[in-house]
């Protein structure tokens, strides 16, 4: 099953949270390894990471320096072209976290809001990520959005600087409240936040078409069947949508198909064969 | 080969080349006159408590 991916995801978790100590003092790592960007959406003011958050990074730059932010986008490109959007399903804890809370979830439905909703991702990284920090100085996806934040770094330190908590007004409020909206919600829909709501997903998701890494559907071994469809954690139309921009190639597909017929090999043309580790 | 192949490849060595020239831009090439690069914002932005992740905007 998810046994093999869900070890690479524990073992991605534990190597992004090696400070888990700074949870009880109340601080965050401060070393080198902070000028590094990571693919995954993990505050980096959550106590225990070394890195940065990429959509951390381009807010902060768009907003302090008002220029491109070169170095994270740098990073995302060079990570899209390879893997496409495949760290979502393999790097990032809080894709990870929302696999588990669907796991354990006693009222997981199959049923999914419209197609249309998946396009919100746009205007999260239009108006939140681009729009208000460049005119409003506002790292808005952060401030008001990033469930990621509230939970590792908000909740985190608030408890631990009592010294904070006068500070936490209505914006903690709201970020609270969505916090918690979302989880129940993700018990209900697997990977919602990754499916409506992520703009990192959705640029990591722009090079999926291209990618080193790439998921292919063999049209004559398929049976249309529709057994990927009801594997895929993001609720894809499968096997029409295999490399869309909303797939996270985690392969679940591929461990579904009785036929051999949807593959995923880190080649430039993908060939006929199961031969992947975290398939086996 | 296929030439939907070669056209992906040809995409991908575009695409490394610019992620490598974006990131040697962030790392080595000053943003201004004191020397600031980007690499420096991006340890400075993550060495600090975010007041905006803890959602302590009022």
């Amino acid at each position: 099953m998810k046994i093999k991916r869900w070890m690479a995801q524990f073992f991605f978790l534990a190597l992004q949270n090696p400070f888990l100590q700074n949870f009880f003092t109340g601080t965050i790592y401060r070393g080198s390894s902070k000028a590094v960007c990571v693919p995954s959406l993990h505050c980096y003011s959550c106590p225990s990471m070394p890195f940065s958050c990429p959509i951390g990074t381009i807010q902060f730059i768009f907003d302090y320096a008002k220029m491109l932010p070169y170095y994270a986008l740098g990073m995302i490109i060079g990570v899209g072209a390879i893997f496409g959007s495949g760290t979502c399903a393999y790097f990032c804890p809080f894709g990870f976290l929302q696999e588990l809370l669907y796991k354990i979830s006693p009222f997981k439905s199959r049923q999914t809001l419209p197609h249309i909703f998946r396009h919100t991702k746009w205007l999260i990284l239009g108006i939140f990520v681009i729009l208000l920090p460049l005119w409003q100085h506002i790292p808005a996806f952060c401030a008001y959005i990033c469930p990621a934040g509230t939970l590792e770094a908000g909740i985190p330190i608030l408890l631990a600087n009592p010294g904070y908590r006068d500070s936490a007004g209505l914006t903690f409020v709201w970020k609270m409240i969505f916090l918690i909206s979302l989880i129940l919600y993700v018990m209900r829909e697997e990977r919602a936040f990754c499916r409506y709501l992520c703009p990192l997903g959705l640029l990591l998701g722009l090079f999926n078409r291209v990618s080193l890494l790439q998921i292919t559907l063999h049209r004559h071994s398929c049976k249309s069947c529709n057994v990927c469809g009801r594997s895929c954690p993001m609720g894809l139309n499968l096997p029409e949508e295999i490399n869309a921009i909303d797939c996270i190639k985690c392969g679940e597909c591929v461990k579904a198909c009785k036929f051999s017929a949807v593959t995923r090999s880190l080649k430039i043309i993908s060939v006929e064969t199961k031969n992947d580790f975290f398939l086996k | 080969m296929g030439r939907e192949g070669i056209l992906r490849g040809i995409i991908l060595v575009i695409l490394l080349f610019i992620a490598a020239i974006f990131i040697y831009k962030g790392i080595f090439i000053p943003i201004d006159d004191f020397g600031t690069k980007e690499i420096n914002l991006v340890k400075t932005n993550g060495n600090t408590f975010c007041q905006s992740c803890m959602g302590l905007y009022k």
